[in-house]
């Protein structure tokens, strides 16, 4: 598990991952927030392989989630907002939809 | 937005970025600044601005020195866009970006790349799962989000791994283990040029530092030849193979990779500029002179991206391509530039010793076992590459062609290097000979949208 | 390397494209000792950014042979694919559903109907097209855009993975027992008594039969065998996109669906010589034309493209020629590498096995051009 390594304090901040209800504070970074929440795996992959964040600088692109209705966003690149809808992404989905 | 002109166009905020831009806009010349993070600092010194208020004590004195770097570039005049994604810079030095979904194209007399480096990927049986980071990943959230694991385990070689479990252990966080790949064989290869290395005594000063405080305060396991990362759905643990032949098994469900960094070239390349193959740091890098010119008059290439130097070196080379830039524009600084040049040529110094010492041995630059994935994004294997070697190919791209390694989201930044080593290995040509990916734009996706809605000076 | 040069090939290829591939694996097949000469990982390379279309739509409406060969490869297709299946590498994902070439204005809809009803007169029935109005398209793909006014359909389009036939083809040759050499550019091809010597860097060969086959690179080595191609460079650019999920029934000329899911995007003509850089004007104006094609993709990433340089003589058509001062000298081009892929491995290959090219290919002839 992730834990703080300074005191947290900030306001906070809702946001849904795959349904269930998930505090973040204001400023955090999307991935470093749904990491903190104990979750690792973002998404799965061209073979369904389970895949979470790696690098944490915007090149691997494991991180990718659907925000909002828009797939394919790098977790680790985006600051999260109050009420930010995130889904993990998978294949097969509705058309349209890009997966993987 | 469309067609905004610039003197100079500087790509990266990190400390080669800001160093070029404190000296063009001193000198009087319209600097843009794009970026793709959120702010600047670029990786080494990202998210220091934001952590000047809370002041984390663990993460070092060496993070803080970048401070005033940072504030100097705030206060400096360049235009500074931050959340700007680059993908293409053209023959006619138009630089295509995207900004809050939408394209832009900006002009620039001169081009600064500054866009660091990135991680040398370390293919190990179930790297891909979610737990697995690497270690330039997990330093990334302590900066970014004071987060980091319990009980995670280090794997791997160099400055960075040493420094970020140093950082974790000053931060309170209980490492489970660090297991260090460097053996006799890079010691014997770097010795000689330790001499070259003590012109920097307090770099050398700070390693052993942290590895005296790594060495006191987890346990660390050497002489590994294998190590494979356990689990299924997620990481589980660490099983390492010992050269005597024992095995270790911890578990863990934080694992964090590293063996070493390398340029992050695909601008560059994607921008048809020359690239050379390092021998020494085993890795590409663009080809330039002394003050960072590279095969186009009008780009310069600072910092990591033009070859591994850390960030002061990073910070001297923004200055030295700046002010070479700056001597074209009409104002020349000899001095100046002379004083840069040593100045960089002193950091430089201890690469010679540093790049021996964590090259990382070849069977763990290479995979080992044949379900290892190789490219991450289409989850190609070394068994499927090595079939495609069986067919015929015999390059990277008719590789690439043949088993669809390289052409996933990342352009190979996660298993370029690996690749290359496979087929040279497999045709007994030597690494330059090999070549790499052909990369093109757009260096990092963009939105068909996005694409459309580029407006530029041609007919629609 | 000594072992290979002392052997006296019944084939030497130039060229490792589709072209030669195709031929390589056409003439080993047939149990001639092969050795396919390539030049270098990132040479022109004019293959790999082949779309991979199988399409015969169009093709040759105002040169019967060439409609006729389009129409023979079409219909060898199959059989060329299960046998490359045999190979056991990646599935080639031929699929011969038919295509459409979607119109977005009433004269392109014009256009296209003029062209391909010339074609149909001239075939005496084989081909078929049908002319689809907006709704009878919208049966088709429910997702087309406002601007779109209809295209033509043809029973007889496919396509396939052009670089997983590649791997099958050179797979082929080399269970065959052909030999594939890289880094072999051609450079010198002359007489050795009864036998073709062809020169490399990495050394010369012995040969009965050379067959030129190096795309835009035949028209240097053309002469060294006595023969002429004219060829010029037309750029082509093309954008592939990240994976959706299967939503394309049908390809069209300029947007199919790959079987990983991938859209690829195309196209541009341009003709300004060797020069293959990705220009974001031309890119742009692709995504556009996608995007009024099929509106739901706005969100879509693009995650590569690609400029590559189409293989074309003054008509557009193969010239397929073979020498009379060095018998057993061959210069194959087409820029249609994929479509013709079969009629290459089989009917190509078997005229230059066998008794040479005949009259079937005289249209083909690069004599054609000097009239």
């Amino acid at each position: 598990m992730f834990k703080s390594t300074m005191p947290e304090n900030g306001k906070i901040v809702h946001l849904h991952f795959d349904g269930e209800a998930i505090t973040a504070f204001d400023g955090d970074n999307l991935a470093a927030a749904l990491l903190r929440a104990g979750k690792t795996q973002f998404r799965t992959a061209v073979k369904n392989d389970p895949r979470g964040p790696y690098c944490m600088m915007g090149v691997c692109f494991e991180c990718l989630v659907e925000i909002d209705g828009r797939p394919n966003q790098q977790a680790c690149q985006i600051i999260v907002r109050d009420g930010m809808t995130i889904h993990r992404q998978s294949a097969p989905n509705s058309a349209g939809k890009a997966s993987g | 937005m469309a067609n905004q002109h610039f003197q100079i166009a500087i790509i990266g905020a990190g400390p080669a970025g800001m160093a070029a831009a404190l000296t063009t806009t001193k000198a009087g010349l319209e600097t843009i600044v794009i970026d793709d993070q959120k702010d600047s600092g670029g990786q080494v010194y990202r998210h220091l601005q934001a952590n000047r208020e809370t002041l984390p004590a663990y993460l070092g004195k060496s993070y803080y020195e970048g401070a005033k770097l940072g504030q100097s570039f705030a206060d400096c005049g360049a235009l500074y866009r931050p959340d700007c994604t680059v993908w293409q810079i053209t023959d006619t030095h138009e630089i295509a970006l995207v900004s809050r979904g939408k394209a832009e194209l900006i002009t620039a007399d001169y081009i600064i790349i500054a866009t660091g480096a990135i991680e040398r990927p370390m293919p190990v049986r179930g790297w891909t799962l979610p737990g697995v980071m690497s270690v330039g990943g997990a330093q990334t959230l302590l900066k970014q989000a004071a987060l980091g694991a319990d009980d995670a385990v280090f794997v791997g070689s160099g400055p960075l791994l040493y420094l970020t479990v140093w950082q974790y252990i000053k931060a309170g966080l209980a490492v489970r283990a660090v297991i260090d790949i460097t053996g006799a064989e890079q010691w014997r290869s770097a010795i000689p040029f330790a001499p070259l290395a003590l012109l920097q005594p307090d770099m050398l000063a700070m390693g052993r530092k942290w590895l005296r405080d790594i060495r006191q305060n987890t346990e660390v396991i050497k002489h590994v030849s294998a190590v494979e990362i356990t689990g299924q759905s997620q990481a589980q643990g660490v099983s390492c193979t010992l050269s005597s032949g024992g095995k270790i098994d911890i578990d863990s469900n934080h694992i964090f990779l590293h063996q070493g960094v390398v340029p992050n070239v695909n601008l560059t390349m994607a921008t048809g500029l020359d690239h050379q193959w390092d021998h020494q740091a085993h890795c590409w890098r663009p080809v330039t002179d002394v003050t960072g010119k590279s095969s186009d008059e009008q780009i310069y290439i600072a910092g990591d991206g033009g070859g591994i130097g850390g960030a002061k070196a990073a910070a001297i080379a923004g200055r030295l391509a700046a002010s070479a830039i700056v001597a074209r524009c009409g104002k020349p600084r000899f001095l100046t530039q002379l004083y840069y040049k040593l100045r960089h040529l002193h950091y430089l110094s201890i690469r010679p010793f540093l790049d021996r010492l964590y090259l990382p041995p070849v069977h763990f630059r290479l995979a080992q076992d044949d379900d290892t994935i190789i490219c991450r994004c289409e989850a190609v294997s070394k068994a499927d590459i090595n079939a495609a070697l069986a067919s015929g190919a015999s390059g990277p791209n008719q590789l690439k062609a043949f088993c669809r390694a390289g052409m996933g989201r990342c352009q190979g930044r996660s298993c370029g290097l690996v690749v290359q080593e496979m087929i040279a290995s497999h045709t007994g040509q030597s690494m330059a000979e090999t070549g790499y990916y052909r990369l093109r734009p757009p260096v990092k996706p963009i939105t068909l949208a996005e694409l459309a809605s580029l407006e530029g000076p041609w007919p629609d | 390397m000594t072992e290979i040069a002392k052997s006296n090939f019944d084939a030497i290829v130039a060229g490792g494209g589709l072209i030669g591939l195709a031929i390589g694996y056409g003439l080993s097949r047939r149990g001639l000792s092969v050795l396919l000469l390539d030049a270098e990982d990132t040479a022109l390379r004019a293959a790999r950014g082949n779309f991979g279309l199988v399409w015969v739509q169009g093709k040759g409406a105002y040169f019967p042979p060439y409609a006729d060969w389009t129409m023979r490869s079409s219909e060898l297709w199959p059989k060329l694919a299960e046998e490359l299946q045999e190979t056991g590498g990646p599935a080639l994902g031929l699929h011969q559903d038919g295509g459409l070439s979607i119109c977005l204005s009433e004269a392109e809809m014009q256009q296209r109907y003029e062209k391909l009803d010339h074609l149909r007169a001239h075939q005496n029935g084989r081909f078929q097209f049908e002319m689809l109005d907006r709704a009878a398209l919208k049966e088709i793909m429910p997702g087309i855009g406002p601007k779109v006014v209809g295209a033509a359909y043809c029973p007889h389009d496919g396509h396939v993975n052009p670089l997983y036939l590649m791997r099958a083809l050179q797979t082929g040759l080399i269970r065959n027992g052909g030999v594939c050499l890289a880094n072999a550019a051609v450079r010198k091809i002359d007489k050795i008594g009864s036998s073709i010597r062809v020169g490399t860097a990495k050394g010369d060969f012995e040969c009965q039969r050379i067959v030129l086959a190096a795309g835009l690179a035949n028209a240097e080595l053309a002469p060294m065998v006595g023969l002429q191609q004219s060829l010029k460079p037309q750029k082509g650019q093309i954008v592939v996109t990240e994976k959706l999920d299967q939503q394309m029934p049908l390809p069209t000329l300029l947007l199919r669906q790959t079987d990983e899911g991938g859209l690829m995007i195309g196209d541009s003509h341009e003709d300004v010589g060797f020069e293959t850089s990705v220009r974001p004007d031309i890119v742009s104006g692709i995504a556009d034309r996608a995007l009024a094609t099929l509106p739901a993709l706005a969100d879509v990433g693009v995650v590569r493209s690609w400029a590559a340089l189409r293989v074309m003589s003054k008509d557009g058509y193969p010239i397929y020629d073979q020498s009379e001062t060095m018998p057993g000298a061959f210069a194959i081009s087409c820029h249609s590498g994929v479509t013709l892929s079969a009629a290459h491995a089989f009917d190509l290959a078997g005229y230059i096995a066998e008794a040479g090219l005949g009259q079937e290919l005289d249209g083909f002839s690069q004599r054609r051009f000097n009239v």
